[in-house]
């Protein structure tokens, strides 16, 4: 398998430790998955700025992004909500032949063109798909599985009561393929469990936490009485950690803690609890960036073998 | 015989006498310190329902041009305001906006906060498939264009232009980068510098830097 690491830009600015994480679990030192660097990348670019105000320019961009892995035989993995919803819509909108070509109309004044990537040659005639946008929760479940996971676990956290965070652009919307059920989705769930953790079930779990479309730079607060909600949901249910697929939402709760003062939930990105599981050392994943300690989870982890 | 239907609107019932209890009381913890209390249902019916002084008739369709859903077809059921993260902390409930929109109440999202999480859930749950999250962007595009971008946003935008991300890069991250061997952050990639010009290129030929306001010069 080869797959494109697309981090984005919370996560290489904020979060380097989940970027190092992810190519360390699914490079050559675990899971065994070719990596390929690409160089070149811009913002994916971003809801609640870009797509909020031009969706055009919004389009244009991603598809600027999308031209750059389009030959490279590889998916696209993204480490983010956002990236991975704005990167998969703009994908399939460009399947659109009128929105296509006008453009690619645009892009040719930088000498590109999105074609997406190639599927099959028939006779003389190639046939292209849209490049393949995944999440990595969705790659890490589909691709490899729980089975093979949990057979790389080396220190695994057992008894560890986990409250996962989807966060909404992992589930929505629905208008563009959805990776899971977005009901009721397992993938994070089942990941979380074959670190040896538990996952706890807890009120209204797929709700926002409330960062989300800039709400977290204008109105603040509001943000905060969001997380309030789901931050106490969650402890009510006992968990002792939450563990999210999203560096947003991850960073919302982060601070959110913070700023409501309440008792420390400490938050971990998917990449990061799966290293530590797989024995990454934990100065490697640059866990000081967060601003809740994570420390208590790692007194929860399980040393040496299994 | 025929009695005249009850307004669809739940808060609208209760005003006009039949003495219900009043809806939406604030939850706890909920945010409205800066936010205009009742102001959304207040307009509803006073100004727009009964004078209708703030028509605009085009808004519906503009929503329509900017890539939002005909918001006519809302049967005011009221799913999106139960599952809205904002509805339920502030006094903005989706249902009476989608309201507002059919009403072409346009004046009054200029005074309303850029507050939509983008989280789709009402979109999920509407039978009419109205998909209130994307008619709020299209308002959106449509307040960026009449009125200019707001400040925080030009100024994402800004760095947008600047360093092909949403983020200024900052020292100690790019030495822990340096040790753990991780790829440099993308403005520290080798021939960036053609990255950003291909970046205002393709503004240029949207018209997304004039849009927000960051061609001054040459706007007129």
């Amino acid at each position: 398998m080869r797959y494109a690491i697309y981090a984005g830009c919370t996560i290489p600015n904020r979060f380097p430790g989940i970027e190092n994480a992810t190519r360390i679990i699914l490079g050559p030192e675990k899971l065994g998955a070719e990596l390929v660097d690409i160089k070149g990348f811009t913002c994916c670019p971003a809801l609640p700025t870009v797509y909020s105000t031009d969706r055009f320019t919004w389009l244009v961009m991603a598809a600027r992004n999308l031209t750059l892995v389009q030959d490279e035989d590889a998916d696209l993995v993204t480490l983010c909500n956002g990236c991975f919803s704005s990167l998969l819509k703009a994908a399939e909108e460009l399947q659109n032949v009128v929105k296509g070509n006008r453009v690619n109309e645009v892009l040719s004044k930088v000498g590109r063109q999105y074609r997406g990537r190639l599927a099959r040659v028939e006779g003389h005639r190639n046939f292209y798909e849209p490049v393949h946008v995944r999440h990595i929760i969705e790659t890490l479940h589909k691709d490899f599985g729980k089975d093979a996971i949990s057979a790389k676990v080396t220190h695994p956290f057992s008894g560890l009561r986990v409250a996962v965070h989807y966060g909404c652009h992992y589930l929505r919307p629905t208008m563009h393929t959805a990776i899971d059920d977005p009901s009721a989705p397992v993938m994070l769930d089942s990941l979380v469990e074959a670190t040896g953790a538990e996952s706890v079930n807890f009120a209204d779990k797929l709700s926002c936490c409330g960062a989300g479309g800039g709400i977290r730079f204008q109105v603040p607060k509001l943000a905060n009485a969001i997380t309030k909600d789901k931050y106490s949901a969650m402890h009510a249910a006992g968990a002792e950690c939450i563990v999210t697929g999203c560096p947003y939402c991850l960073f919302q709760f982060d601070h959110a803690q913070k700023e409501l003062k309440v008792k420390p939930l400490p938050v971990l990105h998917i990449s990061e609890l799966m290293a530590l599981a797989m024995g990454v050392p934990a100065d490697r994943l640059g866990l000081d960036w967060h601003l809740v300690k994570v420390e208590p989870v790692l007194r929860k982890m399980g040393g040496g073998g299994k | 015989m025929t009695k005249h239907p009850e307004p669809v609107d739940g808060e609208a019932g209760d005003k006009h006498g039949d003495g219900g209890t009043k809806m939406e009381k604030k939850p706890d913890g909920a945010v409205d310190e800066k936010l205009p209390d009742e102001t959304v249902e207040k307009l509803i019916i006073e100004e727009s329902v009964l004078t209708g002084k703030e028509h605009d008739p085009n808004f519906v369709d503009e929503i329509v041009r900017h890539g939002g859903k005909d918001v006519q077809t809302c049967l005011q059921c009221g799913n999106c305001t139960g599952v809205c993260p904002v509805s339920l902390k502030t006094p903005y409930k989706t249902r009476n906006l989608i309201k507002l929109c059919q009403y072409g109440y346009k004046r009054i999202f200029f005074t309303i906060p850029w507050i939509c999480a983008g989280c789709y859930r009402c979109y999920e749950h509407c039978p009419a498939d109205i998909n209130p999250a994307e008619v709020f962007t299209a308002i959106r595009h449509i307040l960026v264009r009449d009125k200019g971008a707001p400040a925080f946003l030009r100024e994402m935008v800004n760095i947008l232009m600047k360093y092909g991300q949403n983020n200024v890069p900052s020292d100690d991250i790019r030495r822990f980068r340096e040790t753990e061997g991780l790829p440099p952050l993308w403005p520290d990639e080798k021939e960036y510098d053609a990255v950003i010009r291909e970046l205002k290129l393709l503004f240029d030929a949207t018209g997304y830097d004039r849009l927000m306001g960051l061609r001054k010069d040459d706007a007129k």
